[in-house]
């Protein structure tokens, strides 16, 4: 098909593959990326074009940590991507606020581009990887841990920004007889915190727009809401937003 | 830098061999032949080659022991060493060379296995590790500055107490006022004496200030250079290299003729293509092997000007000597507090007509670290994007290079949004 | 009433008396470093980011923050206050490094600064300051004199030093034999002292939130008449050191007190990211006679639980070496 063009983003822990056509998204996958990122992203696309009916897309754009591993298209950093993919779900969004695997990111959006932008420090603190570690300090999955977190109660306060010294924290919570809820409900708060610290250094935009695989975390959602005050936009795929973005831009040429 | 298996397992034995033969100075007078076969080969070396038999003089000097060794913090004037007849040796950027042939790893561990935490800078760090280990030269005097940061007291005590070497500390307050300036004299007047007394000579300040003088000229040259014809230094940061030459070497003809070559080398340099990102360099970069510097370029960004190889000072014009040094290491506050700081880089940055300012942190340094907030939204209020680099300049576990790289890459394309 | 709040021990609250206003050590009521998180790097003084949220979180508060610009994480919070803080604009009071007469010439000077700008606070005249400052010296000195005497003589153990609510003590359950000299910043301190209190051990604190305050332990000799100068010498070269003061005097102080409190340990909480702490914690590391227990710690107000099986083990075993 002349029109299709397919963006991959090959994150740290999920690859995700988008195919565009004429503007609009036609075919996704998602799979772990695992320890091959060369091959993951490859086979995400396969994933995506089969699941279309197609065999080759006409342009192709890599984004996330992987995208020099996929050596056979154009790459472009997940910022630029992020903050298109969100504009065209959100034409208004002014701000997009993605939390990765890795890396928390705030971009500032003008028009579907990125003018500026914050990202985590090397620390874990405030990302998924963060929400990982935790998840097997309490011996749940991560899955266990959002349900955890949904009914957890305010009161327990994780205030450690350094993921071993918060492993360290949330330990001494389980030990001081604090219910798992409420503790997963704390950690849910403390990535919000620490998500909200980086939001300050660009500045705060409306509106505002969640994506990356955290924002299909409800208690993270909550969490966040809580400190900015209202609720995010959240786009129905989250975690497709910057590959989105990708298309898009292999799409323009 | 990677040793056989065998070499490796008797680690501890090769250092001590290593530590054997560094401290014997006769052993170094091995090397002139070798330098006087440079020399023959290159009679004319180009700046590389100048650099390196400059390197080769200058080790062979220290541990050659052919003068008093005499360390220092990195605003304490080398003038003053080179008028008291002493060698200077500056712990923080030997520890930068050390990093730079991948020799790091070896000096960390060390410092850590007697409890010098990760999170200290790297650059005492490495420095204590390689003292421990009897590895840098034995120093006869240590100067030091207050104004710094709140690790280079305590470092340089660590320091005088390891080598068991008298400590000569120069408290420099923040802001500069005639009072302070009297201050930070008198204090080197003492100074001055009590360095007489241990070398048994006055200093000789005329040749000092002499080159000094004609360093900074050069200095300025270069900076002007730069300016009007928009020099690219190729790779970016490149200059930072250097800095030897802009801190120890200042008051010697070696700094002279160094910058002499580095002004004939900007003259033939190419501009900066206009589709770089002109980027102002802040602070120092990391000096273990990386690819930085291929990001950059694959990223287009060109980096125009670097904070710490400017003249910072005012060049002497014939004042009382003492007075002249106080003010040299009170200028330093320009890299030290914050208003100064900022101010001095929105000039710079408007200056140098760049686009942009990037500085690669340092983990364990504080005083930097914690002014870039302030830092960052001050340039946006003027119109500049700043690009902090999570990492640390010689402890190659804090880098990350795919993290880096999605911030270089994100932050050339806001920029080249934000410039079209 | 002019309330001025500090946070260091170099801070003389004589001098803020003195000039009509009335000093008010900061004590940390939270862990929380939110408001300060944007404005300061991961690794910096844990102290300073709960400071600088509590100041920004408190919004207009009345009180005026004094700063002693005594290190990195000082320096840095007071940049960022100045810039952020909605309240009355922050003092700050250089310190010198070192104790000599230089030194103490200098801070004199930045103590005499200092008064006319809390005088411009109070509203105070400048006639009668002098003599003001000489009579508060001077009414101090028998207190400072007898703390002093009564610390190092071992009487003033746990956290009696500490002022307002930390001086609660507890009961142990059983008295033991064993003292420990607990060495730590802002943070932490209280708990740490009960938590060892209720089994029993003696504790001697040496922070800045009592000890290193109120402890003038070099009293002889007369004072300069001059109360500035006075006051600088008071504070820079007769008053327990900090870490910041230099590893040697401390590294004397510290031999000199576990000597004199006949302590069989010593505990260290050691700040993440404090250079001067960092530092000493090699230099006693390298000089201790006595067992040494290390706790690092970030920001927090709550005693970590893990911390118990440290410091029960660590007293188990000084009490096991007799």
């Amino acid at each position: 098909m002349d029109g299709l063009t397919a963006g991959v983003d090959i994150g740290s822990r999920t690859t995700a593959a988008v195919l565009a056509l004429g503007g609009k998204l036609v075919g996704s996958a998602l799979v772990e990326t695992g320890t091959q990122p060369q091959d993951v992203g490859k086979k995400a696309l396969q994933k995506a074009l089969y699941d279309f009916g197609e065999k080759a897309p006409r342009k192709m754009v890599t984004t996330g940590y992987g995208r020099f591993q996929f050596s056979s298209s154009d790459t472009v950093s997940e910022i630029t991507c992020q903050a298109r993919g969100s504009s065209h779900l959100f034409p208004k969004a002014a701000m997009v606020v993605d939390i990765g695997g890795q890396d928390s990111k705030v971009i500032l959006v003008r028009k579907g581009k990125a003018i500026d932008f914050a990202m985590n420090d090397k620390c874990a603190a405030g990302t998924g990887r963060f929400l990982e570690m935790m998840a097997q300090a309490l011996g749940v999955s991560l899955h266990e841990f959002i349900a955890l977190a949904g009914r957890g109660k305010e009161g327990v306060r994780l205030s450690s920004t350094c993921a071993v010294f918060a492993e360290s924290e949330l330990i001494s919570l389980v030990a001081a007889g604090k219910k798992p809820e409420d503790i997963a409900r704390a950690v849910a708060g403390a990535v919000a915190r620490r998500v909200m610290g980086l939001i300050r250094r660009v500045g705060l935009q409306r509106p505002l727009v969640l994506t990356g695989g955290v924002a299909r975390n409800a208690a993270i959602v909550d969490a966040l809401s809580a400190e900015l005050g209202f609720t995010p936009l959240v786009p129905t795929e989250p975690q497709l937003t910057c590959a989105l973005g990708a298309a898009l831009i292999a799409a323009q040429g | 830098m990677k040793f056989p298996s065998f070499i490796r397992k008797r680690k501890d034995i090769l250092i001590r061999v290593v530590a054997f033969l560094m401290n014997r100075p006769g052993l170094f007078s091995l090397l002139t032949p070798y330098r006087w076969w440079l020399r023959y080969r290159a009679p004319h070396p180009d700046i590389h080659s100048f650099s390196y038999q400059a390197t080769l003089e200058y080790l062979q000097k220290l541990y050659g022991r052919s003068r008093p060794v005499m360390w220092s913090s990195l605003y304490f004037p080398a003038e003053f060493i080179h008028a008291a007849g002493g060698i200077p040796f500056y712990p923080e950027i030997a520890s930068g060379m050390v990093a730079a042939l991948g020799l790091a790893p070896f000096a960390l561990e060390r410092a850590g296995s007697e409890w010098f935490s990760p999170d200290m800078c790297s650059y005492h760090r490495i420095a204590t590790g390689l003292s421990l280990a009897k590895l840098f030269p034995r120093p006869d005097i240590l100067f030091a500055s207050s104004n710094i940061c709140s690790g280079t007291v305590p470092f340089f005590q660590t320091m005088a107490s390891i080598w068991k070497a008298p400590l000569f500390l120069v408290d420099v307050p923040p802001s500069f006022t005639l009072e302070s300036a009297r201050y930070v004299r008198e204090q080197l007047v003492e100074i001055s004496a009590k360095t007489k007394e241990i070398t048994g000579q006055p200093l000789q300040w005329a040749e000092p200030l002499r080159h000094s003088h004609r360093a900074h000229r050069l200095m300025e040259d270069l900076v002007r250079l730069r300016r009007e014809n928009d020099t690219l230094f190729t790779p970016p940061g490149k200059n930072i290299d250097y800095l030897p030459y802009y801190y120890q070497f200042i008051g010697t003809q070696i700094s002279v003729h160094f910058l002499e070559k580095l002004v004939e080398h900007a003259k033939k340099a190419n501009a900066v293509p206009p589709e770089k990102i002109k980027a102002v360099w802040l602070h120092l970069k990391p000096f273990f092997p990386n690819s930085l510097t291929e990001m950059l370029e694959n990223a287009d960004i060109a980096v125009c000007a670097e904070e710490f190889t400017l003249p910072y000072w005012e060049a002497w014009n014939g004042e009382e000597v003492l007075g002249w040094a106080a003010k040299k290491m009170m200028a330093s506050s320009v890299f030290l507090e914050a208003d100064q700081r900022i101010a001095a880089i929105i000039r710079l940055l408007r200056e140098t007509r760049a686009h942009a300012a990037m500085q690669f942190t340092q983990w364990g340094c504080r005083q930097s670290q914690g002014m870039n907030e302030l830092l960052r939204r001050a340039l946006r209020e003027e119109g500049y994007p700043l690009l902090t680099l999570d990492g640390d300049h010689l402890d190659h576990s804090h880098y990350s290079e795919e993290q880096l790289r999605t911030r270089i890459d994100a932050f050339a394309e806001t920029v080249k949004n934000t410039m079209t | 009433m002019t309330l001025i709040q500090y946070f260091c021990a170099y801070v003389p609250p004589e001098l803020i008396r003195s000039c009509g206003a009335v000093p008010e050590f900061f004590y940390p009521t939270t862990g929380d470093t939110q408001e300060a998180d944007p404005l300061l790097p991961v690794p910096f003084c844990p102290f300073s980011k709960i400071l600088l949220h509590e100041l920004l979180a408190g919004g207009g508060n009345e009180k005026i923050p004094l700063f002693a610009l005594s290190c990195d994480a000082s320096r840095r919070t007071w940049e960022a206050v100045c810039r952020f803080f909605q309240g009355p604009s922050p003092l700050a009071l250089p310190v010198p490094f070192g104790g000599g007469q230089r030194a103490q010439d200098r801070f004199a000077r930045e103590l005499r600064r200092l008064s006319r700008m809390l005088l411009s606070y109070t509203g105070g005249k400048e006639h009668f300051l002098e003599k003001r400052l000489r009579d508060e010296i001077h009414s101090s000195l028998e207190e400072k004199k007898k703390v002093a005497e009564q610390y190092l003589s071992g009487c003033l153990s746990g956290g009696i030093l500490l002022d307002g609510s930390a001086t609660e003590r507890r009961n142990a359950a059983t008295k033991r034999n064993t003292s420990v000299l607990l060495t730590a910043s802002h943070l932490l301190v209280q708990p740490v002292i009960s938590f060892l209190e209720a089994r029993g051990f003696t504790v001697y604190e040496d922070s800045p939130l009592g000890m290193r305050r109120k402890v003038f332990p070099a009293f002889s000799g007369p004072l300069p008449e001059d109360p500035y100068l006075a006051l600088a010498q008071l504070y820079l070269a007769r008053k327990a050191p900090c870490p910041r003061a230099g590893i040697e005097q401390r590294r004397i102080f510290l031999l000199e007190l576990v000597k004199r409190l006949k302590v069989q340990g010593v505990m260290a909480l050691v700040p993440k990211f404090c250079d001067n702490v960092l530092y000493e914690t090699t230099m006693l590391q390298r000089f201790l006679p006595v067992p040494l227990l290390l706790l690092d710690h970030e920001a927090a107000n709550d005693f970590p639980a893990q911390w118990e099986t440290r410091l029960d083990a660590f007293c188990e075993t000084l009490e096991a070496s007799g």
